[in-house]
């Protein structure tokens, strides 16, 4: 026993089979070469979008990096050391400026690379205490440079020096000048030189 | 193998299976454009485009859901595209001409059709008639709405689920299949005031 559709659905399976036609196509095959041969040509640009994502990322942390690292040496200047706590108007006495009896002090101001600094001239004479710069601040530079530095000649046995790797930091030793009142000794003043140890 | 074994494939570079699954859903593809642009040359275009552009987003493709209904977004999209280009050549044509386009005017030429068929000879054979009624039907198909035509024509093509269409045509499943519904009642009113049974016949 066969089922007689209802003439709405044989209707509508007429108007499917219709509507199915208007799409139908033959040669689809033929058409996958085309499609192919343009995908080759056009390359696959998903990769080198992902390498174009990729790079943003790099140069990103890479700006972060330097941001941090420029900060970072501009607040901290390694390139300047910490300034000299002293009294106004009172010349900076330094390891440099500790030297033996007879010894012709030179001024141990330097131009160096357009800003002065004290030079290690004890070091040049004595052999005794190691390399060492004061690289002060600008300011303090300026304030070397319009009054000539005042020169207290020691024997090296009048001050108790730290050894030459002792981290105690200069400024300690100006305050123990300061406290002797050295800036107004003379060499008529000082005590007679003692030899410096050869042992040293 | 399945499409996403030939997905993964081909985002590594393989090219053969990125053809494979050209050759598998090219019918599939051509009739949803077609459907949308309504000539031959104008679907391959589009699926020629489609692909491309499938093949260049490959990596976007997320394996929850079917290649073939990614493919149809795509191709989807991609003819709704094509068509607007068309409309506005069309408009420009008619503005330059100053008179209506011949070419894709769509539904009085299509009720035009229906109402007057072309003269022909004596019809003896019953697959002439047949094929007539179809034209007619076709013809009718394309006074339809877009709304409703695309519905119809995609789910009629067999090539589409319902879940796929709506994906497609972004439209609740439920509203396309209202759609279809009224696609082919819309249809049956107007063949049947045209005064045709349903086999076709006065």
């Amino acid at each position: 026993m066969t089922v007689t559709p209802e003439p709405d659905a044989r209707l509508d399976a007429a108007i499917d089979a219709a509507a199915n036609e208007l799409t139908r196509v033959d040669n689809a095959a033929d058409t996958v070469p085309h499609v192919m041969t343009r995908i080759a040509s056009a390359g696959r640009p998903a990769t080198r979008r992902a390498g174009w994502q990729f790079i943003p990322a790099q140069l990103a942390a890479c700006g972060v990096a330097a941001a941090l690292l420029i900060a970072a040496v501009v607040v901290w200047r390694p390139w300047q050391a910490a300034p000299t706590s002293r009294l106004p108007g009172t010349p900076v006495l330094t390891r440099q400026d500790v030297r033996p009896p007879g010894v012709t002090p030179r001024t141990p101001v330097e131009q160096v690379n357009g800003t002065s600094v004290l030079t290690s001239a004890a070091r040049v004479e004595t052999g005794r205490i190691q390399t060492e710069r004061v690289r002060p601040r600008r300011a303090s530079a300026r304030t070397l440079e319009l009054e000539p530095p005042t020169f207290a000649l020691l024997p090296t046995d009048a001050l108790t020096l730290p050894p030459a790797r002792d981290p105690t930091p200069i400024a300690t030793e100006i305050v123990e000048i300061e406290t002797l009142a050295i800036p107004l000794l003379t060499l008529d003043a000082l005590p007679a030189p003692s030899p410096v140890d050869p042992k040293r | 193998m399945t499409d996403h074994d030939l997905v993964r494939r081909a985002r590594e570079g393989d090219l053969t299976a990125f053809e494979t699954l050209v050759a598998r859903h090219q019918a599939a593809a051509l009739r949803a454009a077609l459907a949308a642009v309504g000539r031959t040359a104008d679907a391959e275009d589009v699926v020629q485009e489609a692909w491309l552009r499938v093949h260049q987003r490959l990596d976007e493709f997320r394996e929850d859901a079917a290649f073939k209904t990614w493919l149809l977004a795509i191709v989807w999209n991609r003819a709704l595209d094509r068509r607007r280009q068309m409309l506005r050549w069309l408009r420009r044509l008619v503005d330059l001409d100053g008179e209506r386009p011949t070419d894709g005017a769509g539904h009085a030429d299509a009720v035009a059709f229906v109402r007057h068929p072309p003269a022909s000879g004596p019809r003896q054979d019953q697959q002439i008639v047949d094929r007539d009624r179809v034209e007619r039907l076709q013809a009718l198909i394309g006074t339809l709405p877009a709304k409703l035509r695309h519905p119809l024509l995609l789910i009629a093509s067999g090539e589409y689920s319902y879940d796929a269409v709506a994906a497609a045509l972004a439209l609740p499943v439920g509203t396309v299949k209202w759609r279809v519904s009224e696609a082919r009642r819309q249809i049956r009113t107007k063949w049947q005031r045209l005064g045709y049974g349903y086999d076709g016949h006065p």
